[in-house]
């Protein structure tokens, strides 16, 4: 707003307020950094560093040479970009089938899974853990239950990259985000390609996708960065070292109770390198990102 | 939308929507029916037998009392770090808003904590709070033996309430600087120029202006403390010291998963999905009333 006002003491004061809340929000990020780049004796002489070291490079390849956190920034990516690519083409073609057909079906696909914001993973994780080790069980229940025939078939999702994603997919942000933009998009467009005799599919291609874009763009920021940080289901679903994501197998760095002295410098690396991504993700995509998050909710 | 704009047909919509039915009812419907089925059971762990019991598993968890003390730590942890982010988003985006030219920088860097995971924070926080090491070591240089967070449980809940919200706060101030941003420039200036003060117009219009997105905020913070905050618990103090931060989520996980106990971990399930639904519910109504009241 431009408005011809003067309130020297009340500006000065919230400029402070600002900068004393910049300490706070980037606070754990800087100690992270300057902790990272001393030597693990200087840590345990005289505390977490408060000033950069000159050790960052050498801390950070020690814990990049471990082969386990190698492993864990490849899960974390092959999982966050799984998820993203199964969520965009599920939620944009979900949300079309609920908005651009007369048939009764689309009231199916849209409260079917609008019931799911009602219920995060984390409330049913138990349950959800034992699908994903014996995803045919339902299958076989329901054959059971109406033709008495039993299916010796079974598939164990635990461990693996499909496990993983597939339950983070199940949920019903991403189709409320496109719902609402296809609602917002002119109804005479869809008219005229019918008139033009283009049928659905060749409508959702055509025309609709490439006005998707910067949905796309916002939502796939934010799932990333969400499944990135995901931390519980990786914790049920995951049991081989090997298979952990980053933001799972972030606290393994910690020392054990008993064992050689800790190396806070080397913890605080791999925090580091944990947080690096997203970070950058943030700092490239600040727009849709921001978008996403005024869109999803979360 | 009107219904010349509607395509026809029942097979297309049917199979565009069916791989994201299949997956829900796969991995959301299924678990909760399963969920339910063995909270009226008692199952063996993860075995194949399973007895009928009715209330049995119920009112076992209801007669315990550590289910009662993980509601009530449920209760402040939430009750806490809601209204601290809240607020603290709140006043930060004020703030903001004050600053025409370097409110821009102040909210690029704001919402850097977004990138950080609750496993991250949490790892951070653990080693930034050590007594010996951390932050915290100098107050016990001042008055010895002070800053225990291992062993008081005060001391504990306050370290993750105040790490749960900050991995909050981004995404609150995020949709509260937006909501400041769409209120008329006209209400402003017209405050203005009656002689109101900026302080006088944040609390007079600012703020009531923007009651619905800061309800908005307020519940999904509500929902996020209850479920999401898992990350932060596990990492920095596993429901310790003595049970002081053993939020429900996190004792459902023990129970289930360490303990073992399908029936009583998913009858405790099914009475915190009663209380998201009933989170829900209130969100509902309050949002739908607020429609109404726009019409």
């Amino acid at each position: 707003m431009n408005m011809v006002e003067r309130h020297p003491l009340l500006k000065a004061t919230t400029l402070v307020l600002l900068m004393l809340s910049l300490v706070f929000a980037l606070g754990p990020i800087y100690l992270a950094l300057c902790s990272a780049s001393v030597t693990s004796h200087q840590i345990l002489l005289h505390g977490l560093a408060l000033l950069p070291g000159k050790y960052l490079w050498e801390n950070l390849s020690a814990v990049l040479h471990r082969a386990d956190i190698g492993h864990m920034l490849v899960n974390s990516c092959v999982v966050s970009l799984i998820v993203v690519a199964g969520k965009l083409a599920l939620a944009s073609t979900s949300a079309f089938a609920a908005v651009y057909f007369r048939s009764r079906v689309r009231h199916l696909v849209f409260w079917g899974t609008f019931i799911t914001l009602l219920l995060p993973l984390e409330v049913r994780i138990v349950p959800t853990y034992a699908v994903a080790s014996d995803l045919f069980e339902p299958l076989r229940s329901i054959l059971t239950l109406f033709t008495g025939l039993h299916l010796h078939a079974s598939l164990n999702l635990l461990d693996s990259y499909t496990g993983l994603s597939l339950p983070l997919m199940a949920s019903a942000t991403g189709t409320f985000l496109f719902r609402q933009f296809y609602l917002t998009v002119p109804a005479e467009l869809s008219e005229a390609a019918r008139m033009d005799g283009a049928g659905p599919v060749r409508f959702f291609v055509d025309i609709l996708l490439p006005l998707s874009k910067a949905n796309f763009a916002a939502l796939g920021t934010i799932v990333f960065l969400t499944t990135w940080k995901d931390y519980m289901w990786p914790l049920v679903a995951i049991s081989r070292p090997e298979m952990r994501t980053i933001s799972l197998g972030i606290s393994t760095f910690l020392p054990t109770e008993t064992g050689q002295p800790p190396e806070w410098n080397l913890v605080m690396a791999a925090a580091l390198i944990a947080l690096a991504p997203p970070l950058v993700v943030i700092g490239l995509t600040q727009r849709w990102f921001v978008r996403g998050v005024t869109g999803v909710g979360k | 939308m009107k219904s010349s704009a509607r395509f026809h047909g029942r097979w297309t919509p049917f199979v565009l929507g069916l791989p994201q039915l299949m997956l829900i009812v796969l991995f959301f419907y299924w678990p909760t029916l399963k969920g339910w089925w063995w909270s009226w059971h008692l199952e063996c762990p993860f075995g194949h037998c399973s007895t009928f019991v009715g209330f049995g598993n119920y009112a076992r968890e209801l007669k315990d009392g550590s289910f009662y003390a993980s509601l009530l730590t449920t209760a402040v942890f939430s009750a806490l770090s809601v209204s601290l982010s809240v607020l603290v988003a709140l006043l930060l985006a004020g703030m903001v808003e004050l600053h025409q030219r370097s409110g821009k920088l102040f909210r690029n860097l704001l919402i850097w904590p977004y990138a950080v995971a609750g496993s991250v924070l949490g790892v951070i926080l653990k080693v930034a709070a050590s007594p010996s090491i951390g932050l915290m070591g100098y107050l016990n240089t001042l008055w010895p033996g002070f800053w225990q967070p291992h062993l008081s449980g005060v001391q504990a809940m306050s370290m993750v309430v105040f790490a749960f919200a900050w991995t909050q706060i981004p995404f609150d101030f995020i949709v509260l600087v937006a909501a400041l941003r769409s209120i008329p420039t006209d209400y402003m200036a017209a405050a203005a120029i009656d002689g109101a003060g900026p302080l006088r117009r944040f609390i007079d219009i600012q703020v009531p202006m923007i009651r619905p997105q800061l309800f908005f905020v307020a519940m999904i913070n509500l929902i996020d403390s209850i479920t999401n905050s898992f990350a932060i618990i596990d990492t920095m103090t596993q429901g310790g010291p003595g049970g002081a931060t053993d939020i429900l989520a996190y004792k459902i996980y023990r129970d289930g998963f360490i303990g073992l106990d399908l029936s009583g971990s998913s009858a405790l399930s099914m009475l915190l999905m009663l209380l998201v639904l009933a989170v829900s519910a209130v969100q509902f109504v309050m949002f739908e009333r607020q429609a109404r009241r726009e019409a």
